[in-house]
Order: C-alpha cells, then sequence, then structure tokens
C-alpha cells in the first residue's frame, strides 16, 4: 500500500442529533481501491460525504495530507477538492438537468471557451463518448441521454480535474446489467490508466470482488470487518459479514439461506 | 392579499431549460386549455391597449387633468362610448389610462416582491441554519398580518399615492415568494449535481447563481402569473379606500370608488372600470392556472 | 439448497394460459408473448433489463391494461375467464380471488393512514370474506409469511420495507389466490432481505401449491425460485424455457450477454499445499 494521504482517524457522522457513522477508521493512498461494503442503514453513504468533505464530521478527523480538512488553508483545500473526485449512483439528479452536457463535464475546467470545449471532447472519448460516434452529445441535455451515458458523463466531470481519488457511491445499481457491467469495465480501465485511487461504496458484493483489492464492511454505523476483499468473500469471520455473503443468489443456485440476526 | 396559495414546493421540480421543449409544451397545453388560450389573448389585448392608450383614447386629456363640468354624467353614446363620469371626463379614455396604471403597479409589486422574496429564499434555503433562520421568522411575522391591513397601514404612514400603493402591496407580498423559493433552494442544494460542483470547488455564489436559480424559475414565474391579478385587485381595493392613486390619475380602483354612489343613476361610472378589474384579474387567474398545468413535472414529457 | 418443488402435473388445467398477446403504446410495440402456461405450484420468472415489456406483460395479465392507453391483441385467461377485454366488475373479481399483485415498492401500494391489521381485513370483506373465517385467513396468512401477528396493529410506515413486502404477500395469500404476480418484488430491498421475500415465495408453493409469475432484472435471484425463465428484450421473447436450459444450453445470444454480464464473486481459490499461514493482525 502507498503513502496514504486520506486518512479517517475516529470518524463519527451525526445527522443533527443522530449519530449515524460510529469512529472509523480508514487511510487511502494513490492507487489504493477500497470498497465499502453495506446494506441500508449502514452509514456507507454518509462515509463517503466525509471523504468527500462534504459532511463535517461530528467526532474524530478526516485529514488530507496530514491536515484535517477543516484546517486547510485555501490552497490546500483547492488541491483537495481537485484530488477527491465524486461519482454518484445515476438518476436525475447527478447532472444540472438545465445544462448541457458539454458545460456540465466543463464545470470545474477553467480556461477559454476552445480550451474546455477540446477538453470536453478528450474526456468524453476517454469515457467511451467519443464525439466522432456520438455527435453532437454535448450539446444534449440530461434527460436526452440512457443512464448508462448520464453515469459516463459523470465520470468524464469527475476526472476533468484529473483527480487522484475517485469516491463512488452505488455507480451501477440503478443500471442494466449489461450496462453495468461495461461501467465496471470503464472504471476499471481508467483505474489502470491513471494509477486512479477508488472507493467504492455498494451492497453488491460482487462487484467489490472485481474492482477493489481491499474492502470494509459496515453495519448500523461501524466497520465490522475489513481486509482483502477476497478474504472477506472467501472466508467471512464476522456474523454479518457471513449472513450478507450467504444472502447473495447464485446463477442457477439454491434460494439463498439467511439466519435471522442474533 | 393573495389570490392563490404558492405552489406546494414538494411537487416542484426543476424543468429542462430545453427551450424549444418548454414553448412548445407551453403551446401545447394553452392550445388545449381554451380557457387559458382566450384568458391569454384577452389580457394580450389589455396589454395593447394599455402601451397604445395614448393614440387609443379619444379624450386623452381626460385622463389626466382635464374636466368639463359641462358634460358631466352622460350616457354611454356614440362621442363617449363609456360615458362621462361626474367632472365630464370620458370614462373610456380613463379605463384605457387605468390599464396602464393597474399593469405598472401589478409590474412593479411583482417585480419587488420577486427580487425581495426570492433573493432572501434562495439565502435561506442554501445557507440553512440560523440564517434560515431568522429570515423564515421574519417571513411568518410578516405572513401574519392580514395583507390589506398591512398595506392599508403603511399607506396611512407613507400618505396616499400610486407609489404608495406599490410599496405597501409589495411589503405584503414578498413573503410568499420567500418560503416558495427557500423550499426550492433546500431541496436543489440537496441534489447529487450540487454535491458535484462543492467537490469541484466551485464557489457557493456561483451555485447559488448556476444551479439553484436556474431550478427554482419555472415555480416562481407560475406564482407570478397568477399573483397579478391579485395585485390589481389589492390595487384596487387600496384606491378605493383612498390611499393608492389620488384624482386625477386614472386608476380602476379609484374609478369605482368615484362611481360607487352614483351607482342608480349613472352605473357606467363604476360598472366600466370594475369590470376592467374583474376581467384583467380573471385573464391572470385563468393564464396562471395554465401555465402551471403546462409546466407540472406530473404531466410527463410530450 | 435446491427447491424441492412439485413437477407441473400436465393434466392440471393451467391456471394462466397467455396466447399470441401483443401490446402497443403508441404505435409501438413495447410487449409481446407468443405463448406461456402457468400451472400450479409453477414459479415462472420473466427476465428482461428496462424496456424489455416484462412489466406491461405482467399488466396485461391482471387486466391492468384495459382502460389505458395501450392496444393489445391475443388472449389472455385466469382459470378460463378472459382477462384482457373483461369489464371492470370481473376484473376486480378475478384479481383477489385468483390473482393478486405483489409490486415492487410494497408501500405505495398500502394506505399510510390504515394500521396493517384493517388494511387486511378491509381487503378480505370486499371478497366476501369476514368474521372469524378472515381472522383465519389471516393469521395462517401470516404464519405462511412469517410475521408476527402484533404487525397487524402497526401502520405501513412502521414496518421495514421486508415486512411491507411480506405482508402483500400475506394479503395474496389471505385472498387465497392461486397466482401471485410479482413485479420486481425485491428490487427496493436490501440483499439479505431480498432472500427472506424469496424464501416466503418459494416456500408458498411448496405448502400452498400457489403459482408465481416473478418479473424481474435480476438473472441470479430468479434463476435460485424458478422453474422456467422466460427472457425478454426490446418488447420480444428473445428465449425461454426452464432453468438449466437457459442457463447453461441457451443458445440466444442474448441470454448469453445477460449471463455473462451478471456480476459473480470468484470462487475461493484452491487451497495452497503448504498449510496456510494465520493472516498477520489487519
Amino acid at each position: 500500500m502507498s503513502e496514504p494521504w486520506l486518512v479517517a482517524d475516529g470518524l463519527s457522522l451525526a445527522y443533527g442529533r443522530t449519530t449515524v457513522v460510529h469512529d472509523v477508521d480508514l487511510a487511502l493512498g494513490d492507487g489504493d481501491t477500497l470498497g465499502i461494503v453495506g446494506e441500508s442503514g449502514s452509514g456507507k453513504s454518509t462515509l463517503a460525504r466525509a471523504l468527500l468533505g462534504l459532511l463535517p464530521p461530528s467526532g474524530g478527523t478526516v485529514s488530507f495530507s496530514g491536515t484535517p480538512l477543516g484546517r486547510l488553508s485555501r490552497a490546500e483545500r483547492g488541491e483537495y477538492r481537485r484530488s477527491v473526485q465524486p461519482v454518484f449512483q445515476d438518476g436525475v439528479e447527478t447532472l444540472d438537468p438545465r445544462m448541457t452536457i458539454g458545460d456540465s463535464i466543463a464545470e470545474g475546467l477553467r480556461g477559454g471557451r476552445a480550451a474546455r470545449d477540446a477538453r470536453v471532447r478528450e474526456l468524453l472519448a476517454d469515457v467511451g463518448l467519443d464525439p466522432r460516434s456520438h455527435p453532437g452529445l454535448a450539446q444534449r441535455r440530461p434527460h436526452e441521454l440512457s443512464g448508462g451515458q448520464r453515469q459516463r458523463v459523470g465520470i468524464a466531470r469527475a476526472l476533468a480535474v484529473e483527480p487522484r481519488l475517485l469516491v463512488l457511491d452505488e455507480p451501477t445499481s440503478a443500471l442494466d446489467v449489461t450496462v453495468q457491467a461495461r461501467i465496471i469495465e470503464l472504471l476499471d480501465r481508467l483505474r489502470a490508466e491513471r494509477g486512479l485511487a477508488l472507493v467504492l461504496i455498494t451492497h453488491d458484493l460482487a462487484v467489490v470482488d472485481r474492482l477493489c483489492e481491499r474492502s470494509l464492511v459496515m453495519y448500523d454505523g461501524r466497520v465490522v470487518e475489513r481486509g482483502r476483499t477476497r478474504d472477506l468473500l472467501t472466508r467471512p469471520e464476522h456474523p454479518y459479514t457471513r449472513r450478507l455473503r450467504a444472502a447473495v443468489p447464485e446463477l442457477g443456485g439454491g434460494i439463498p439461506e439467511v439466519q435471522p440476526l442474533p | 392579499m393573495s389570490v392563490h396559495p404558492p405552489l406546494d414546493p414538494a411537487h416542484d421540480v426543476e424543468q429542462p431549460a430545453y427551450r424549444g421543449r418548454w414553448t412548445r409544451r407551453v403551446v401545447a397545453v394553452v392550445g388545449a386549455d381554451r380557457l387559458a388560450a382566450v384568458g391569454a389573448v384577452v389580457l394580450l389585448l389589455i396589454v395593447a391597449a394599455a402601451v397604445l392608450a395614448p393614440w387609443l383614447a379619444p379624450y386623452p386629456d381626460d385622463a389626466r387633468s382635464a374636466t368639463h363640468s359641462l358634460e358631466a354624467l352622460q350616457g354611454p353614446s356614440a362621442e363617449h362610448w363609456f360615458g362621462t363620469d361626474r367632472v365630464g371626463r370620458d370614462v373610456l379614455s380613463r379605463v384605457l389610462f387605468g390599464a396602464r396604471t393597474s399593469l405598472t403597479i401589478a409590474a412593479a409589486v411583482l417585480a419587488i416582491a420577486a427580487v425581495v422574496g426570492v433573493f432572501l429564499g434562495v439565502v435561506a434555503g442554501y445557507a440553512g441554519g440560523w440564517l434560515r433562520d431568522v429570515i423564515m421568522r421574519v417571513t411568518d411575522v410578516f405572513l401574519a398580518f392580514p395583507a390589506l391591513l398591512l398595506s392599508t397601514a403603511l399607506a396611512l404612514i407613507l400618505g396616499p399615492s400610486v407609489t404608495t400603493a406599490i410599496i405597501a402591496i409589495a411589503a405584503t407580498w414578498w413573503p410568499w415568494y420567500t418560503r416558495l423559493s427557500a423550499s426550492m433552494a433546500s431541496t436543489i442544494r440537496g441534489r447529487a449535481y450540487v454535491d458535484a460542483a462543492r467537490c469541484l470547488g466551485v464557489s457557493r455564489g456561483r451555485i447559488v447563481a448556476r444551479h439553484v436559480l436556474p431550478n427554482s424559475l419555472t415555480p416562481v414565474l407560475v406564482q407570478l402569473s397568477l399573483d397579478a391579478g391579485g395585485v390589481i385587485l389589492t390595487a384596487a381595493s387600496l384606491s378605493y379606500l383612498g390611499l393608492g392613486a389620488q384624482d386625477p390619475t386614472a386608476e380602476w380602483g379609484l374609478m369605482v370608488q368615484q362611481g360607487q354612489s352614483l351607482f342608480s343613476t349613472a352605473w357606467w361610472v363604476a360598472a366600466f372600470p370594475g369590470l376592467a378589474i374583474l376581467v384583467t384579474a380573471f385573464c391572470f387567474n385563468v393564464l396562471g392556472e395554465g401555465l402551471r398545468d403546462a409546466l407540472d413535472p406530473r404531466r410527463g414529457n410530450r | 439448497m435446491t427447491p424441492t418443488t412439485p413437477l407441473p402435473d400436465l393434466s392440471v388445467p393451467e391456471l394462466v394460459e397467455v396466447r399470441d398477446l401483443t401490446v402497443w403504446y403508441g404505435g409501438r410495440q413495447v410487449s409481446s408473448m407468443p405463448r406461456l402456461e402457468v400451472r400450479p405450484g409453477e414459479c415462472v420468472a420473466v427476465v428482461g433489463e428496462s424496456g424489455s415489456g416484462k412489466s406491461t406483460l405482467l399488466r396485461a395479465m391482471l387486466g391492468l391494461l384495459s382502460g389505458t392507453p395501450a392496444v393489445t391483441t391475443g388472449s389472455v385467461t385466469v382459470d378460463g375467464r378472459d382477462v384482457l377485454f373483461a369489464d371492470e366488475r370481473e376484473l376486480r373479481d378475478i384479481r383477489g380471488s385468483r390473482v393478486a399483485l405483489v409490486m415492487q415498492s410494497p408501500q405505495g401500494s398500502l394506505n399510510p393512514t390504515m394500521r396493517l391489521g384493517t388494511l387486511i381485513r378491509r381487503v378480505l370483506k370486499r371478497h366476501g370474506v369476514r368474521g372469524a373465517e378472515a381472522r383465519e385467513r389471516i393469521a395462517g396468512a401470516l404464519a405462511s409469511v412469517r410475521l408476527p401477528e402484533e404487525i397487524l396493529r402497526r401502520y405501513p410506515s412502521e414496518v421495514s420495507g421486508g415486512q411491507a413486502q411480506r405482508f402483500a404477500i400475506a394479503v395474496a395469500v389471505a385472498l387465497e389466490v392461486a397466482v401471485i404476480a410479482a413485479d420486481e418484488p425485491t428490487s427496493a430491498l436490501d440483499v439479505t432481505v431480498q432472500a427472506e421475500v424469496i424464501g416466503v415465495l418459494q416456500r408458498l408453493r411448496e405448502e400452498r401449491g400457489l403459482a408465481v409469475v416473478l418479473v424481474s432484472h435480476d438473472l441470479a435471484l430468479v434463476s435460485t425460485v424458478a422453474d422456467r425463465i422466460v427472457v425478454m428484450k426490446d418488447g420480444e421473447v428473445v428465449d425461454e424455457g426452464d432453468v438449466e436450459h437457459v442457463l447453461h444450453e441457451s443458445e440466444s445470444p442474448y441470454t448469453r450477454e445477460l449471463i455473462d454480464a451478471v456480476p459473480v464473486i470468484r470462487p475461493a481459490d484452491p487451497e495452497p499445499e503448504r498449510p496456510v499461514e494465520e493472516e498477520a493482525a489487519r
């Protein structure tokens, strides 16, 4: 594992008076791939928001290159923002419905119109929406695109500022399974080509198996197990991890047996 | 006094700014909704009449300071289609110029109310926290006053005039826009594309300008058209009470008040301005409802 | 655990029969089913991605398309009674006595102002079941779906998604329908809860001989419980057969594409010959 530059230390998060994440530690360095696995109510999405600097900690810290987010200088904050980018679950809300695709992608870019347009074209090609095979896409609006295309645009927007880490919150859950497979391939390719680190939040164990070297399992706001993804999936130790693993249906297998929780 | 309660913000979703679709949709629904279409046409005529009043009015001076006591209280005739009033002024001309006054008041009031209201609402909705609490409390206080009462009080303090009427009515109208836009801003703030913008380092001001305001526009526009009728009625009420426009300004409410005591003998003095108020308010309402239905996201994509 | 279900008894008449069904909407064909039969105790899964027409098919089978702008041709019969062109009264009779619908969002179909107990009693009453008989049926239904009786006192907002879904199934069971038609019943649920709900459906087949028509995008999940799978794409049936055939012997390229696309957890690596060393503390 490389030198960690995004670290959560004893992180707790709350909405109002309710604590939804308790005492989480994690450390991310360049090229790391971490899965955060859990069901609804596990706090995984909240944790993602904290890593993205969208939610301040109620306890503990999130630090960028050693400095807690709340104490970053203006310049450091800019660097942090560029380093960590989100990809959200596809939905009507990922892209501003009133903006063209091109404008959405270019939102983080500076410079003249021509330079930005060129960069947008490059990015579209990078995510599999090459303007030559999809002419005029940059002028379209989100509702004119398919779910898979919108998700690619979301990825392009994130890549525009050349981040070191992508935080993906259920990036494929709303997509058809064939589309999902292609997006996963895209993410894998981008990771390999650019040395991107990935934090993948999902309930889908098979997807973390594919993309994440290491994973955390969350339940009720706490990390109940962590380690190499392969180990978690083949030799789960915590009862919840076992339960989660057992619940995944196999193609042509039997009905998953799920024990009620202790 | 708002004739229509504000739209339920929970149902308001930002509309894609695909302008072609937008206008097509509006035209399609207004086309389907005959009443709205009729309202729109009549409204256009009224606006045209207001704009062209100096040329359309047969006796434009009557709308200002001219008086002709010898021709007082003549019934509708070939020379005076709407008859003359107590001091011999042509009612038709005064009604036409009154359209100017009423529409100007409506436009001014709504402009002030919308600008102030939306600004406060967006700040409240986006900032949240104590700022939101403060702004919404103040809004609630204003909303607690019956609008006419507050307008009346302000007009009494400021002295009656058209300007007073504008200020007084605007002061009671802005809270609705604050509520509406605070709710919209709060909703939009939670949207993923706003999070993405924050992560891209876009400043709060730019987020509000680029994302929050444009996506809040549609319900505000609809509310404006629904409110226009109400504002006109309120302005007329104020003038009727003697707190708005003063003689010799031609203003429909004032004209109704002036003709009221003469109703049994010279009905035309109050009837025509009164009719003008009714028709205009009605058309605005009907148009507003047509627009609201046209832009209702639940209609689906047409 | 492979499901132990009775083999379809071909001497028993079909509960649901579909012939040459085609549904058009706005001039386009959105769904079609040349032939489908569902017998008591069978589970037929209709699988496809968005736009495949699978949900429309289910709605057609329940007579939910009459009165909508959709144009349908062909025939769908439930227990020998036509469902496509029947009038509302006949349909209401069929729905709730022979067929019941379970939808993706359970809370959507439950009146939020009514306690669950009130709701189920009202539904039963509408179909002529009251008093002691109703109580018995309700108790039996709750037992089949493994929900405690006290849940009747709760409001829909007070139960979890999985419980709500099981309750919706319990209503169908209490009505003593012969077929449960389920449209993405597990898509909105957590993985562990999905397994519970599927388990419930399986038990109902075994214990009560219920037939299940299951529409889903989740091929892996349905393959654990279905006898037969129908694969749809863009409004057409592209593949059909029993589970074994569809999963392993299918010649349809789309089926293969679907199967390949399903993300699977790779099996564990084979044990190395040397004993595994204790993993260092993580």
